[in-house]
């Protein structure tokens, strides 16, 4: 990236900064990112109006690190923040906080990796400390997450036109692929009525396979999926490919608290 | 008194203003490593924008906080759509009251809110084996894959020592033993030299006259960092299987003034591994 700058945040940043949330191009899931997230995120006890860094290039904000100092034996810097457009202004940010630890005595430096670094190559001097540390989910409702991840463009392409049926522990939730969209009907029509493709699984096992911890080919091995009709098996798992998130997902420090 | 009788003296209340001292000194009660101080509760809680009061679950008995729950629910961008989400956090049962099924009636309780609020996920971070960690696993959460947490040391000395002073402030038994340690046990790490008797006086603990016992130096290489991350945080396989690494790759050398003083460091650590 040419001309790409470090330099402190400054107030007439902030609706730059809120662009930058908005154009975010980043493909794993992430927690949404606006204005009111910005302030929060800076309001952390211990962030200073120096520890906030902006990466801009010509005149373009192209990402921002906010740090703050915390005091628990050793002081730590921890990166609560890195959110920037590609990898190149991640790696300058990061650098820039170590740069700034190093420069105010700090004794070590806590980050999450962000959206585009590649772990292995950037943090190789670096310690993982979350070994035992997980993220767990569960589905309360599973229409507004299908609705995200199914594309009808890309399920046409597959050979899926009008839709199917998935029947997850006793309930029925109809995805009907029209011209203008999908359309997603939770405890609609009884899957016995039911004349195409219908797919049998737990909801455990679905948003295993959505987020990518069990492979959906192994799932039918193991009849945690069922498929009515042997021509539709394929096509089931072809759909189950394109709606799985294979990345892991982007949660900084903030996030998690 | 039945299961019925115990929950009933229990009742489950959202947050009120006055609640928030009593929080903060609950909550470092109940978690080991110490939760925070109110500058970090009010920035939790009131300051983070989507705080509401009946997000925050409290559990009480006689007037006495004695279970808690944040949940702060949010939105996800999953391939550049919302997806309302729940977060919940903060969870923390007061240890004289743990196994009388608060636990569950929280997280039934917010589970059942989350929901009538229209999340269509509930998020939650936990530990590895822990017993909420089984509870989830039992009551349908996965775990996700998500971005890691790394850390880079600069002051490797004082980063190593307030690690070691944590490490056995957690263990009692490791704690009693070091105390009743004849032998003057040195760690080194890297450039970095302390002896442990220096640590625990630090946290005010007195240790047994060691003058006439000899030494055992521990001699931990820069390099060794990950394989003591693995120690501290692992199980009892892995703490086995990352000590064995660091002797056989050398990254640890053990160094002693005499045959009798590394016996009794050796026999501390047999003592320590039959009563764990």
């Amino acid at each position: 990236m040419p001309n790409l700058v470090i330099r402190n945040y400054k107030l007439e940043d902030l609706p730059d900064v809120v662009k930058l949330y908005s154009s975010s191009q980043v493909k794993s899931p992430f927690f949404l990112r606006d204005k009111d997230y910005f302030d929060y995120c800076t309001s952390y006890p211990s962030v200073k109006e120096d520890s906030i860094f902006i990466a801009a290039s010509e005149h373009r904000i192209e990402g921002v690190a906010v740090l703050a100092i915390i005091h628990k034996g050793y002081t730590v810097g921890r990166i609560i923040d890195l959110w920037a457009s590609e990898a190149t202004a991640e790696n300058a940010l990061l650098q820039k906080a170590v740069e700034y630890c190093r420069d105010n005595n700090i004794d070590a430096v806590e980050v999450k990796a962000p959206a585009f670094l590649d772990s292995s190559k950037t943090f190789v001097d670096w310690q993982r400390i979350d070994q035992r540390e997980v993220m767990m989910v569960k589905p309360l409702s599973f229409a507004p997450l299908l609705q995200a991840l199914i594309d009808a463009t890309a399920l046409r392409k597959i050979g899926i036109r009008k839709g199917f049926l998935f029947v997850c522990d006793d309930e029925a939730i109809e995805v009907k692929i029209s011209k203008t969209g999908v359309n997603i009907v939770e405890g609609g029509k009884s899957w016995r009525d039911w004349d195409g493709i219908l797919v049998k699984v737990s909801l455990k096992s679905l948003l295993e396979v959505v987020f990518g911890s069990t492979n959906p080919y192994i799932a039918l091995l193991t009849r945690r999926i069922r498929i009515r009709g042997i021509k539709n098996i394929l096509r089931v798992m072809k759909m189950l490919r394109v709606i799985r998130i294979n990345q892991p997902w982007t949660v900084a420090i903030v996030d998690s608290r | 008194m039945d299961e019925k009788q115990k929950l009933a003296q229990f009742s489950l209340r959202p947050f009120k203003p006055g609640d928030e001292a009593n929080l903060v000194d609950f909550l470092n009660l109940c978690y080991p490593g110490g939760w925070g101080d109110m500058e970090q509760w009010v920035w939790a809680y009131p300051r983070n924008p989507f705080f509401e009061r009946d997000n925050v679950f409290i559990i009480e008995s006689n007037n006495q906080i004695v279970g808690h729950r944040g949940m702060h629910l949010r939105e996800l961008i999953i391939r550049g759509k919302r997806v309302p989400i729940a977060f919940l956090g903060d969870t923390a049962i007061h240890p004289d009251y743990r196994a009388f099924g608060l636990y569950s009636r929280l997280h039934q309780t917010t589970l059942k809110a989350a929901k009538f609020k229209g999340a269509c996920l509930a998020l939650t971070g936990n530990s590895r084996g822990s017993i909420t960690y089984n509870h989830n696993k039992k009551t349908g959460f996965i775990e996700i894959k998500r971005s890691h947490t790394y850390i880079k040391v600069i002051n490797y000395e004082k980063f190593f020592q307030k690690q070691v002073s944590d490490f056995i402030a957690r263990r009692e038994k490791l704690k009693s033993l070091l105390q009743g340690l004849e032998t003057n046990l040195y760690l080194h790490f890297g450039k970095a030299e302390f002896s442990l008797k220096e640590l625990l006086n630090r946290d005010n603990l007195t240790l047994a006259a060691s003058s006439k016992s000899g030494e055992v130096r521990v001699i931990l290489a820069e390099s060794s960092l990950p394989w003591l991350v693995e120690f501290a945080t692992g199980g009892k396989l892995r703490k086995m299987g990352s000590l064995l690494a660091l002797l056989f790759s050398r990254k640890m050398k053990i160094r002693f003034s005499s045959a009798l003083a590394l016996m009794k460091v050796a026999w501390a650590g047999v003592r320590m591994v039959r009563h764990a």
